[in-house]
């Protein structure tokens, strides 16, 4: 007889793809023939297990976030954080408040002759040379309280008459 | 990956209608066995039918349709599990049974009771893609040893190690103590 096959030619055998050695020997051997009824019955378990029955579904996740947007948010937050240090070193001392005054006069001159535009058309007061006009309005006073001279109950129309 | 070689069975116009209604649940089976997943197992078939959709009307009207609809599933399969999200998805969810089906369970579905079956289940998740596609197409849809290499772009040899590598992890886990 000829040596036990191994548990690859006899797992071929039970898949149909044996050699005739293999089969010779099953039909000769007690404990092959064992071997191969076992390996049979699991395979039919197998088949059964997973050709029937109700389909398995993937649980809810154990961890909410991929593993690249766990780190995703913090990282952009440093960088960000970086950027805007990186920014400020690279700007020169001084730079920023002068624009950025600049622009505010500017803005309070625009505010100031929409707020207090006659009835003929806009900036028919002067703008002022500062904030000063904005800052009154804003304080909810009017703009002649914030030049030097004017006294407190002055009003729209003083303004308008100068 | 060419569709499988034309059979003296052959079906000559493909009804996609009727071959919808006779292949779905087995391609659903087929894809759930590959992704470990039953919601992606339908969503990998939706593509799969659709392929079938354009690839019907310019088809060899000798392709085999049910092999040709394995041999995508497997392949739509094998693009999904590549995929970035599904790997971090699949790998961060337990895998758990659905419920019964309403219909009545048949004699083999009524043996094997569900502890079993999810040690199958979860055994043959772990399996490498490889093994578990082999294994699938081998001994869940019968085909040949040649068959699963041509359609594996695999030798026989390699085929039959696979198939015996995926036998032994299951085995293994059969026998594990639960």
């Amino acid at each position: 007889m000829t040596p036990c096959p191994d548990d690859l030619s006899l797992c071929a055998h039970a898949s149909g793809d044996g050699d005739a050695l293999t089969r010779t020997h099953v039909r000769q051997c007690l404990r092959c023939a064992a071997r191969l009824q076992a390996l049979r019955a699991d395979l039919t378990l197998l088949h059964d297990a997973l050709a029937s029955g109700p389909l398995p579904r993937r649980g809810p996740a154990r961890d909410p976030w991929p593993p690249a947007a766990r780190w995703a948010m913090p990282l952009a937050a440093a960088a960000l954080a970086l950027l805007a240090f990186a920014w400020w070193r690279a700007m020169p001392a001084g730079t920023v408040a002068p624009a950025a005054t600049a622009q505010f006069a500017d803005l309070g001159n625009e505010v100031g002759a929409a707020l207090f535009a006659s009835r003929e058309g806009f900036s028919t007061v002067e703008p002022l040379a500062d904030h000063e006009m904005l800052a009154a309005a804003l304080n909810g006073g009017l703009p002649c309280e914030a030049r030097a001279g004017f006294g407190a109950r002055c009003d729209y129309a003083d303004l308008l008459d100068q | 990956m060419a569709p499988p070689a034309a059979s003296p069975v052959a079906d000559q116009s493909p009804d996609i209608d009727q071959l919808y209604r006779s292949q779905r649940a087995r391609i659903v089976r087929l894809c759930t066995m590959l992704l470990g997943d039953a919601g992606e197992a339908e969503e990998v078939s939706q593509e799969v039918f659709l392929k079938l959709h354009r690839a019907a009307p310019d088809a060899d009207p000798t392709t085999r349709w049910p092999a040709w609809l394995t041999t995508v599933a497997v392949n739509a399969c094998r693009d999904r599990r590549r995929s970035r999200w599904f790997r971090w998805w699949r790998g961060s969810r337990e895998l758990i049974e659905a419920e019964h089906a309403a219909d009545g369970a048949s004699p083999e579905r009524a043996a094997i009771d569900a502890a079993t079956r999810r040690q199958i289940w979860q055994a043959l998740a772990r399996l490498p893609a490889r093994q578990r596609e082999v294994f699938v197409l081998r001994h869940i849809e019968s085909w040949s040893t040649a068959e699963v290499a041509a359609a594996l772009q695999l030798t026989p040899g390699t085929v039959k190690r696979h198939l015996f590598r995926a036998v032994h992890s299951l085995r293994g886990a059969l026998k594990a103590p639960r």
